[in-house]
């Protein structure tokens, strides 16, 4: 297994590679630029946006940019004051040696900058997608298991609904009935307002987490719901399940020892990169309820086409998609005795 | 018998007065609370600070939320008159003389401030900060300053030199456009560092009526009262301090704060402005407060040929010639659009009446206001007959077709053009639909778009547009001479890079600016005269159709002390308490 997973890993590279190159050129080839918006400041001349930019490395082509990211640019010469004549070497040591860059708009260090909103994030996003398979999964199995009955009828027409109602609506809404009509959860935010102290452990915090919560794990307690029903039926009809019933084995036995393993083999297929997704955030779940994330920060610097952040986004979305993908073939093969690594 | 009369219903009244008069006095004098007991001001921001170092920061918030109540400014402002004063609250400069070329001042700094580690502040911060940001290597957010700066020197710990590269009646203005940071937190740091110091995401050294707390990226920052500040009411800061949560999406940061997760509110669209007067007249612990605001909506032509955007200037700074508009080169079209466009109208359907028509690119509160200049009336009509005279007559199906007559299109060409907007920005969005179709019931037809920002401002850069709705907002104090220079002047006309994107030109509009800002004694009165010219000329010539400025309001909520001014929430702020828990 572990050849496997080197293999997996270094085929990953040039997936890696063909990833960052993409994304850069539809970065920069976005109208606008990074200097755009000192448009709306007056007081500086055009000459100095222009030279504004300039000393960003902006007006390069884009391919001279994307070696700039990738290799920095401490081995060439740089235009310190942007007046279009090269002045010193340059500072930047590149992604590949863990150097991301400055951000434009937050003028820190990109990495650092998405390292401060991952921990919100997975704290969300874990939260939200144990609350999916948690609910979801019981829910799909029991649909299946009590096909046609009202239960079944429930849950498929609340999978709709959760799948129909927007993400923003919801939040809005929650906010408004829990927030302020009924004042028994916070509007926002991830902890308490306070002028000193940080931000409490999560356990003592868990009125802020609730709403996002729900509103992000909608959609995974109907996605999951109905995938489990769906595997679920299918395993029901297999032949070795109508052998464990003639068997005599009581019903919890035969659908959970099972049915249940073979049903759940499917959803190894999405848990890995669900997991590892977790870290992509939810931009709109993160605006509603001010939740400090990955997904809010990913968004807004694609706005302010702050290319530092969003490559440094891309990346580590990028990285998780792969791990994802490699975890989810590691649990088929722990849950399906039938898949070797070889 | 009858004098006596008199003289006791005199004395009565007096008294009466008196004793109306005197408990107001009584209580206005009186602190609604000790140092530091006025609770903590609670509010939101859309945006994240992101970064509080003075140099770096790029963001609205780190600046209007948290620097400016951490840093000494060199001028200060009368926030009644909203004009800069010596020795006013919260600034270094005493006094200051400026030297016969009218570039050089010299300043006298106070010498009891101090930053919260207990150094003074003093003229040497002001120089290294200059050093720092006139310096490209440090790569600061203030680099374009050396626009307007030449050079910044300290002659004695409190005697400051800024030597400037203009002269006029405006320039005072820049020897504080430059935010400065404590020299001493520095020393050894080499420029190349600055960016990445600690300070930015700590400054744990401030010299204001707050210092820093705490940042949560992407959450909240606070901020702690600082009661060594000499500048307060009371002799001390009355809050216990300050936290802008920030909350990105604005209908929420409107429901937290009538649900009284907030007690402080400030960029009060003026869509919501209907909804918190309702509030504020529902509930008595609410109080807004309404002002003639400072940003505003146009309606920009572009006067040149799209087809061959040109700079306004060339390289030895003469003015280039440009290509006309094939519609909007006619200033008779743009005469009749302008009447065409209900701006009343637009008012009450984008903003529901919270707005205020400006005749020209002057607001209402500014010094330099005409008195008499009225705004483009709406006359369709009287649209018909210039659009008759200049060529555009109706065509079969009543939309309007250029004749003969015409300046710069064929005839038989129909009267239409793009205008541009960005999407996303429902007050501009509703502008722009509802000028559509107001120019559609003249015979204009007008391709309304609403585009995504950054296209918008791509585009509005290259100048490949036909007209476009955008913004401005005057600056505080306001200085209407640099505004319309820097967005009218040719200077300014640069492809890719424009504040003048439409291209206009007028010597005479730039001679009047010129005469307005070099006025003897400098007195606002002597140089509005020159501006008034200037207002009219432009209303003439309609560059921009001037459509409305949004009507300003802040509010607060369970809270005491609070007196703003237009532009001026917080001027007083080291005297609000926050009577709610």
């Amino acid at each position: 297994m572990t050849r496997y997973i080197i293999r997996r890993l270094i085929q990953a590279l040039p997936i890696m590679f063909g990833i960052t190159v993409l994304s850069y050129l539809l970065m920069t080839a976005a109208p606008g630029g990074p200097t755009a918006a000192l448009a709306l400041d007056p007081r500086l001349s055009p000459q100095q946006r222009q030279a504004a930019a300039a000393r960003l490395g902006v007006n390069d082509p884009w391919p001279v940019q994307y070696l700039r990211w990738l290799l920095g640019d401490d081995w060439m010469w740089v235009d310190v004051d942007g007046d279009g004549i090269l002045d010193e070497p340059g500072t930047r040591r590149g992604v590949l040696r863990g150097d991301f860059g400055n951000s434009y708009t937050y003028r820190q260090p990109a990495l650092q900058v998405v390292g401060e909103r991952v921990l919100a994030t997975l704290e969300l996003g874990l939260a939200a997608l144990l609350i999916g398979l948690l609910l979801g999964v019981p829910i799909g199995v029991i649909s299946a298991v009590k096909r046609g009955s009202w239960f079944d009828s429930f849950a498929r027409v609340m999978a709709v609904v959760f799948n129909a109602v927007p993400i923003f609506w919801l939040g809005l809404i929650l906010i408004l009935i829990f927030g302020s009509l009924l004042g028994v959860l916070p509007m926002g935010g991830r902890c308490p307002t306070t002028l000193l102290g940080g931000c409490p452990p999560v356990h003592e915090r868990l009125n802020y987490l609730l709403l996002p919560t729900i509103v992000l794990a909608t959609g995974g307690i109907a996605g999951y719901s109905r995938y489990l029903r769906a595997s679920t039926l299918e395993v029901l009809g297999e032949d070795y399940v109508r052998t464990a019933k003639a068997k005599g084995l009581r019903d919890r036995q035969v659908y959970m020892t099972h049915a249940a393993r073979n049903a759940l083999i499917p959803l190894a297929t999405f848990l890995g990169p669900a997991i590892t997704g977790l870290l992509g955030g939810a931009a709109v779940t993160e605006t509603i309820f001010s939740w400090p994330g990955l997904g809010r920060l990913a968004v807004n610097s694609v706005l302010q086409q702050d290319y530092p952040v969003i490559m440094a986004v891309v990346i580590i979305s990028a990285i998780a998609t792969i791990l994802g993908y490699i975890i989810s073939d590691i649990l088929y093969a722990a849950i399906d005795p039938r898949i070797r690594f070889s | 018998m009858r004098k006596l009369t008199r003289f006791l219903f005199l004395g009565l009244t007096l008294a009466l007065v008196a004793s109306m008069a005197l408990p107001v006095a009584a209580q206005e004098a009186e602190p609604p609370a000790g140092p530091g007991e006025g609770g903590i001001i609670i509010e939101g921001s859309t945006s994240d600070p992101g970064n509080f170092h003075p140099f770096y920061c790029a963001s609205t918030s780190c600046l209007d939320d948290g620097l400016s109540f951490m840093m000494p400014g060199l001028l200060g402002v009368d926030p009644a008159t909203a004009t800069f004063v010596k020795a006013g609250d919260g600034a270094m400069a005493l006094d200051w003389e400026v030297a016969e070329d009218g570039t050089t001042f010299t300043f006298t700094l106070r010498e009891d401030m101090f930053w919260s580690d207990g150094v003074p502040v003093t003229a040497h911060d002001w120089e290294w900060s200059w050093d720092v940001n006139a310096n490209p290597e440090a790569n600061t957010q203030q680099y374009w300053i050396t626009d307007y700066v030449d050079d910044i020197v300290a002659l004695d710990d409190y005697t400051l030199q800024v030597t400037l590269k203009f002269s006029g009646c405006n320039v005072l203005r820049y020897t504080d456009y430059m935010d400065i940071a404590p020299a001493h937190v520095f020393e050894g740091v080499a420029l190349t560092e600055l960016e990445d110091h600690p300070y930015s995401q700590n400054p744990n050294v401030t010299s204001g009526v707050f210092q820093f707390g705490e940042f949560r990226p992407g959450e909240q920052f606070s901020l702690i009262a600082d009661q060594e500040y000499p500048d307060t009411t009371y002799g001390y800061v009355v809050p216990a301090g300050r936290i802008v949560r920030n909350v990105p999406d604005a209908t929420v940061l409107k429901e937290q704060f009538l649900a009284g997760e907030l007690n402080a509110f400030r960029n009060i669209s003026a869509i919501d402005q209907d909804e918190l007067r309702e509030a504020a007249e529902a509930d008595p612990s609410i109080k807004v407060y309404e002002f003639a605001g400072n940003t505003w909506d146009y309606f920009g032509f572009n006067l040149a040929d799209p087809a061959n955007p040109q700079d306004g200037l060339d390289a030895e700074g003469n003015p280039v010639p440009q290509d006309p508009h094939p519609l909007f080169g006619d200033v008779r079209v743009r005469q009749a659009i302008a009447k065409a466009i209900d701006v009343d109208a637009i008012i009450e359907g984008a903003v529901f009446g919270n707005g205020a028509r400006m005749p020209s690119s002057i607001v209402a509160s500014s010094w330099a206001i005409h008195p008499e200049l009225d705004p483009i009336a709406y006359d369709p009509e009287g649209a018909l007959e210039l659009l008759a005279e200049a060529g555009f007559v109706p065509g079969d199906d009543g939309m309007l077709v250029a004749t003969e007559d015409a300046m710069y299109v064929e005839a038989g060409t129909p009267l239409t053009f793009q205008l541009l907007t960005n999407e996303g920005n429902t007050r501009r969005e509703a502008i722009g639909t509802l000028i559509q179709d107001q120019l559609r019931q003249i015979g204009i037809q007008v391709d309304y778009q609403a585009i995504d920002w950054n296209t918008l401002l791509e585009i509005n850069d290259s100048q490949e547009y036909d007209a476009v709705i955008m913004g401005w907002r005057a600056g505080y104090p306001d200085d209407p001479i640099a505004s319309i220079s820097q967005v009218f002047g040719p200077g300014a006309d640069v492809v890719g890079a424009c504040s003048n994107c439409g291209s206009y030109y007028n010597q005479e509009v730039l001679d009047l600016l010129d005469q307005a800002n070099t006025v003897e004694g400098c007195a606002t009165e002597d140089m509005a005269p020159y501006l008034w010219q200037v207002q009219e000329i432009m209303q003439d010539e309609v560059p921009y159709v001037w459509l409305f400025a949004q009507n300003g309001m802040y509010a607060v909520r369970d809270t005491e002390g609070f007196s703003p001014y237009p532009a001026q929430m917080y001027w007083n702020v080291d005297a609000w308490a926050v009577t709610a828990d």
